[in-house]
């Protein structure tokens, strides 16, 4: 019973930090792209950016959304 | 460009630009890997020594990668963070100005220029085995008038910087 209990808090408690990071990678997503589009010197580089930071923070979300869910 | 705060005036043209040094950069981003694979090392290493002593035969292997994937995240932000100082951090040099524009961190940004009449000497500075072999160091630059004098870090090919920005002064001199 009491194995029980805390295989399910653990679960909870990983949610929340897997939800509560995504909300900050948003945030973050958000202010870099900010700065690099309104200071950067190039419009393509800044894109190029972009697409790296959420294609790579998309891939490492996947995999703590599998290792979470494997616990 | 679609620079905010770089407003140049009609006759104005950027005859450089420079950042700082990729071996700045390097350092940065070298110390960001060694901080991401860190917790895998430590996580082999000391699951090692607890088999050899029969202590556990590691079976907390969901919980480790779960934390892992969550570190490289923060990691990756971390990083993001650190390109963005550098590619924001930038120095130009037009007809008329020298113009510094420098990230701090996400919210903390300042843009300086002294026009190039008002310079005075420009002292370029080489400190170290690293910088001398890759070509870097400090740029000092003393201007007239109570303004501060002007100091940037860790830019490459300070003699050739130097120079045009010699050149960039004389000629705006002689066509006042």
């Amino acid at each position: 019973m009491d194995s029980i209990d805390i295989k399910e808090i653990t679960q909870s408690v990983s949610e929340v930090i897997f939800y509560g990071l995504i909300v900050i990678f948003i945030l973050h997503a958000i202010m870099l792209a900010y700065h690099w589009f309104a200071y950067g010197e190039n419009k393509k580089i800044s894109t190029l950016a972009l697409g790296i930071y959420l294609i790579g923070g998309g891939i490492l979300f996947l995999i703590l959304g599998i290792s979470i869910s494997s616990i | 460009m679609h620079t905010q705060l770089l407003q140049l005036d009609i006759d104005e043209e950027i005859l450089f630009r420079v950042r700082k040094h990729w071996f700045i950069f390097g350092v940065e981003v070298f110390s960001i890997i060694v901080v991401a694979i860190l917790p895998l090392f430590l996580y082999v290493l000391i699951g090692n020594i607890l088999i050899e002593h029969n202590l556990t035969t590691i079976p907390y292997t969901g919980y480790f990668f779960a934390l892992y994937s969550g570190w490289l995240i923060i990691v990756w932000m971390s990083l993001f963070s650190i390109w963005t100082n550098y590619y924001l951090d930038v120095w130009i040099l037009t007809t008329k100005r020298f113009i510094a524009r420098d990230q701090k961190g996400l919210f903390n940004r300042t843009t300086a220029s002294f026009r190039l009449e008002r310079l005075q000497d420009v002292i370029i500075s080489i400190n170290g085995i690293i910088p001398t072999f890759l070509n870097f160091g400090t740029l000092e630059i003393q201007t007239a008038g109570e303004e501060s004098n002007f100091k940037a870090y860790g830019l490459p090919n300070l003699e050739l910087l130097k120079s045009k920005i010699l050149d960039a002064a004389g000629k705006l001199n002689t066509s006042i």
